[in-house]
């Protein structure tokens, strides 16, 4: 999977859980950028992200992650 | 780094300087200068009571009177505060309280009437609950060679030597007391020159630190205070958990148990009617003392100290317990002490003799 | 040995001293002698067994996770682990809350049944365990390196600033600090000593000034009734805040003179305008524990996440957020239950809050078009407002922490709507603390450096340092405030006994 293709389908993961067309992520977007997305939403994104991608964090992953950057380099590592 | 350090240094330093001689300059409680204890001690031997602005050295004072005295009194009430308002009105009679005594400060009064040659034929030892705590030694520092000399006598032992417990370094380090460094400050803008002192006729119970009949010495805050204020006080007190000396007391100190009977033990053996007096308490202090597990060390201290007299046949007068010995909450003129005269009133029978 | 005492300094300076001036590499054996020294110092002598097995149980087991290769070995590694060092955690602290539970339910049947236990806890017990369980867990899940050197984890865990109020660690952030010195730099070891006497300041001259007040008030509660509860929550929460960000200063300042940063706990709470806002802005390092190691975790659980799809099916959108309210009551639980072993702390240090960000949140989308519809965004006024109504229930819940017991703590809320005096409760106030609280110019000194926080606050929250701003002043004005400072503290500080709010949990 290339970077395009990688973060087409995270836009559609984050279009889906925030409910919101516009919403574009780079590999520097957090979740000050993003309205909704607050602690609560959090994990809701990352089971969404997990089932689009066919893959699982563990726990520190998923506590560790500073931006959508790192959540895509820890993605591209478990489809290799 | 150094230039940091230096900085440090420049901060500091002035400030310590200026901590340290206001401290030693201004003195209110005379820690470093010790004309205030003659003066009262001169004035004591024409004139009934002296009237005490601020502080000063009970314990320096104490030895002054023991040794001015011409004979052995045949009565001498040896305890705290709580034993200074009782206008003892005996014949052959002296009080050697103190504020606040501590077992130390016990043996150091001993110690002083052995030393001048003043052992009475009778000592009524007023006995505090907290005295028996482990962390309190001695309240009097200016005394605390003579409590070490008689603790040593007693025990065989030859006691240490601890920095800590050195009262020329406990004076030194308390230059450096910022919370010293306040009360110094306090006295510097209010006005109050630490050694003010007057003789006066006055017996009553007044404005500023007063010496009654027998240098029975009143503090300062002595104004007869309102029930309502101290009972505000008290529920203070008890809401901070913290009651005089005493936060967390469960049980008594073995090692302050064997001091004490060593004390009691070594009178009886040269003579000297031993009596107990136990000080009552306010009636709020004492309900806290009987339902907060944190004091039981009270209630356990009475209760040793009563089977205590029991083995050695000695009379136990009074009991921590207000309700015990028919105080009300008028008999209070603070949370601490009990009005001279109801005092007075309750215990004339161990006068009596 | 206290950090208000003028002889921790002494340690403190003496210790930067050598550890400035002995080579880079030893550094850390400076830091780790002296945790050692003010764990002997602070903590009963008993206390030393539970350290030692919560650390070697927690090194033992990170050592075996690097060797065992069967994940459901690794998994029982760690849960044994883990529910030792929650275990040792509850033992010491929780026995008497589930004693007077029990005794409870007993009592309504005849007597007490167990006795009440006083056992000594080891000094910072409540924070160090946090950290350590963070460690277990983080390199449990592979995003923490092992440390293999046993004094090194020793360090990291039990690293004196901490002891006394935290903040809680992640090995990411901060371990590697620790053992790689770095230069010393004249500028932080500045901004460090200014930090340790501004918190210095806002204890002993606020923090413990308005104890007195609220100890007063909260004792006599018959007396404080109405709007006066408020006041007296209020000036709790001034306490509290003070005492307890003024340690975070005192801590984070002494740490950097060390040269070693340590995250922040403190964040202009105060200015938040939601609850859920205030809780990222206060205790930070202990909101994001809790959320990192218990609500993610019950959130991404399996039974969480089937209950997620069926809310979604049953309720649509909005039961999208449930599993997340649930897992919330859990954190919420866990937060009231770390402040102590009383169910006050339960109830008005968890529960309360969790109701209200549920409320919030379900709130949340009609408040927004309100705003939206009447252009009340952005508008300063309202702002103000919704400070206010945080403050409010966050001085609710505050009420429930300082009273005495869970019982009382419902009466003082009743209590705000009883009918209240206005002259005798003012008068006992002054009768009874005027003078204890230092007369007009203690006043005048604790508005002034109310004043100043709020001002601090304020650049904090817009993302400026106040730091920067003291630092570029002029230097004759610099130098006239240290002295002003220290002197301030000399002069108003209420020494005598004194201890943190925080400290011994």
């Amino acid at each position: 999977m290339n970077n395009e293709e990688l973060y087409t389908k995270l836009n559609e993961v984050f279009r889906e859980v925030f409910d919101d067309e516009s919403i574009t992520v780079t590999n520097v977007t957090t979740a000050d950028d993003i309205e909704d997305w607050d602690s609560l939403e959090y994990i809701n994104l990352i089971v969404a992200i997990e089932k689009k991608f066919g893959i699982k964090f563990n726990m520190g992953e998923v506590n560790s992650f500073k931006n959508v950057g790192e959540m895509a380099g820890s993605i591209v590592s478990k489809l290799a | 780094m150094r230039k940091f350090v230096i900085k440090c240094i420049l901060i500091i330093v002035p400030i310590y300087l200026l901590v340290v001689s206001l401290n030693y300059f201004v003195d209110p409680a005379n820690i470093y200068h010790v004309s205030v204890t003659d003066r009262i001690y001169d004035y004591l031997k024409e004139y009934p009571a002296v009237e005490v602005v601020g502080d000063f050295d009970e314990g320096a004072l104490l030895e002054k009177r023991i040794m001015g005295l011409e004979k052995s009194p045949d009565t001498v009430v040896i305890g705290s505060s709580h034993v200074l308002y009782v206008a003892w009105k005996f014949d052959d009679f002296f009080n050697a309280g103190m504020s606040g005594e501590f077992l130390d400060d016990y043996y150091a009064t001993v110690a002083l009437l052995e030393e001048y040659d003043k052992i009475p034929n009778r000592v009524i030892l007023a006995v505090d609950p907290y005295i028996f705590m482990d962390e309190l030694t001695i309240r009097q520092e200016s005394l605390y060679r003579y409590a070490q000399k008689e603790k040593a006598l007693l025990s065989g032992e030859k006691e240490g030597f601890h920095l800590q417990d050195n009262a020329k370094y406990k004076k030194a380090k308390e230059l450096f007391s910022f919370s010293y460094f306040q009360s110094s400050l306090h006295s510097l803008i209010y006005g109050v020159s630490s050694s003010y002192t007057n003789p006066t006729y006055d017996t009553g119970i007044g404005e500023y630190t007063k010496l009654l009949q027998n240098g029975v010495r009143v503090p300062a805050s002595s104004a007869f205070n309102e029930v309502g204020k101290i009972r505000g006080d008290a529920e203070w007190y008890v809401g901070n958990g913290t009651i005089y000396t005493m936060s967390d007391y469960r049980s008594l100190s073995e090692k302050k148990i064997s001091e004490f009977e060593r004390l009691i033990d070594h009178l009886l053996e040269n003579g000297v009617d031993v009596e107990i007096y136990l000080p009552s308490w306010y009636h709020i202090y004492y309900d806290e003392f009987e339902s907060n597990i944190l004091f039981s060390g009270v209630i356990l201290s009475e209760e040793y100290v009563r089977d205590m007299a029991k083995v050695r046949g000695l009379s136990v007068h009074g009991s921590y317990s207000p309700y015990v010995t028919g105080l009300s909450e008028d008999s209070f003129i603070d949370s601490m002490h009990i009005a001279p005269e109801q005092a007075w009133e309750n215990y004339c029978f161990i006068l009596s003799e | 040995m206290e950090i208000t005492q003028a002889s921790f300094y002494l340690f403190i300076g003496l210790s930067c001293l050598i550890y400035w001036l002995i080579q880079p590499k030893f550094r850390w054996y400076v830091l780790l002698i002296d945790s050692v020294v003010f764990c002997a110092v602070n903590s009963h002598f008993s206390t030393y067994i539970f350290v030692l097995v919560n650390v070697s149980s927690v090194y033992a087991a990170t050592m075996l996770f690097g060797v065992v290769e069967n994940v459901k070995a690794k998994k029982a590694i760690v849960t044994v682990t883990l529910l030792l060092n929650v275990g040792i955690l509850a033992y010491l602290k929780y026995l008497n809350l589930f004693i007077d539970s029990i005794n409870y339910v007993s009592g309504r049947f005849g007597g007490s049944v167990l006795n009440r236990v006083s056992w000594y806890a080891p000094i910072g017990l409540s924070f160090y365990t946090l950290t350590l369980i963070s460690y277990l867990l983080d390199t449990y899940w592979g995003v923490a390196s092992v440390e293999k050197n046993p004094l090194k984890l020793l360090l990291y865990l039990l690293y004196f600033p901490l002891l006394v109020s935290g903040p809680i660690l992640r090995e990411r952030e901060t371990k590697h600090r620790l053992f790689e010195s770095v230069e010393f730099d004249h500028k932080r070891a500045v901004a460090a000593v200014r930090r340790i006497a501004w918190g210095l300041l806002k204890k002993m001259v606020v923090a413990d000034r308005l104890a007195l007040v609220v100890s007063f008030m909260f004792s006599n509660p018959d007396l404080y009734k109405g709007l006066w509860v408020l006041i007296a929550g209020f000036a709790f929460i001034i306490e509290l805040y003070f005492d307890f960000s003024g340690c975070m200063d005192i801590i984070i300042g002494i740490s950097a003179c060390f040269g070693i940063e340590l995250p922040e706990n403190f964040k202009a709470p105060f200015l938040s305008k939601s609850m859920q806002e205030f809780w990222q802005r206060w205790h930070i390092t202990l909101g994001l524990w809790l959320r990192d190691y218990i609500m993610n975790p019950i959130l991404k659980s399996e039974p969480m996440r089937n209950l997620a799809g069926h809310c979604k099916k049953a309720f649509g959108k909005g039961g999208k957020k449930i599993p997340s309210y649930i897992a919330m009551f859990v954190l919420w639980t866990a937060m009231g239950l770390w402040h102590g072993n009383s169910w006050k702390y339960i109830v008005g240090e968890g529960w309360w809050f969790w109701l209200i960000i549920v409320l919030e949140q379900v709130l949340e989308p009609s408040m927004a078009s309100f705003r939206k519809r009447h252009g009340l965004e952005g508008r300063k006024w309202y702002g103000f407002l919704r400070i206010c109504r945080v403050l409010l229930l966050y001085n609710i819940g505050m009420l429930f922490f300082r009273a005495e017991s869970l019982a009382s703590s419902f009466e003082m809320v009743k209590n705000i709507f009883a009918p209240m005096a206005l002259r005798s409760p003012a008068a006992a106030l002054y009768d009874n603390l005027w003078d204890g609280f230092g007369g007009l110019y203690a006043v005048i000194v604790v508005l002034f450096v109310f004043v100043l926080q709020i001002l601090c606050d304020i650049k904090t929250y817009k993302g400026n340092s106040m730091q920067e701003t003291v630092s570029a002043f002029p230097t004759p004005i610099r130098w006239a405030l240290y002295f002003i400072l220290m002197l301030t503290i000399v002069v108003f500080g209420m020494f005598g006994k004194s201890a943190f709010i925080y400290f011994g949990f």
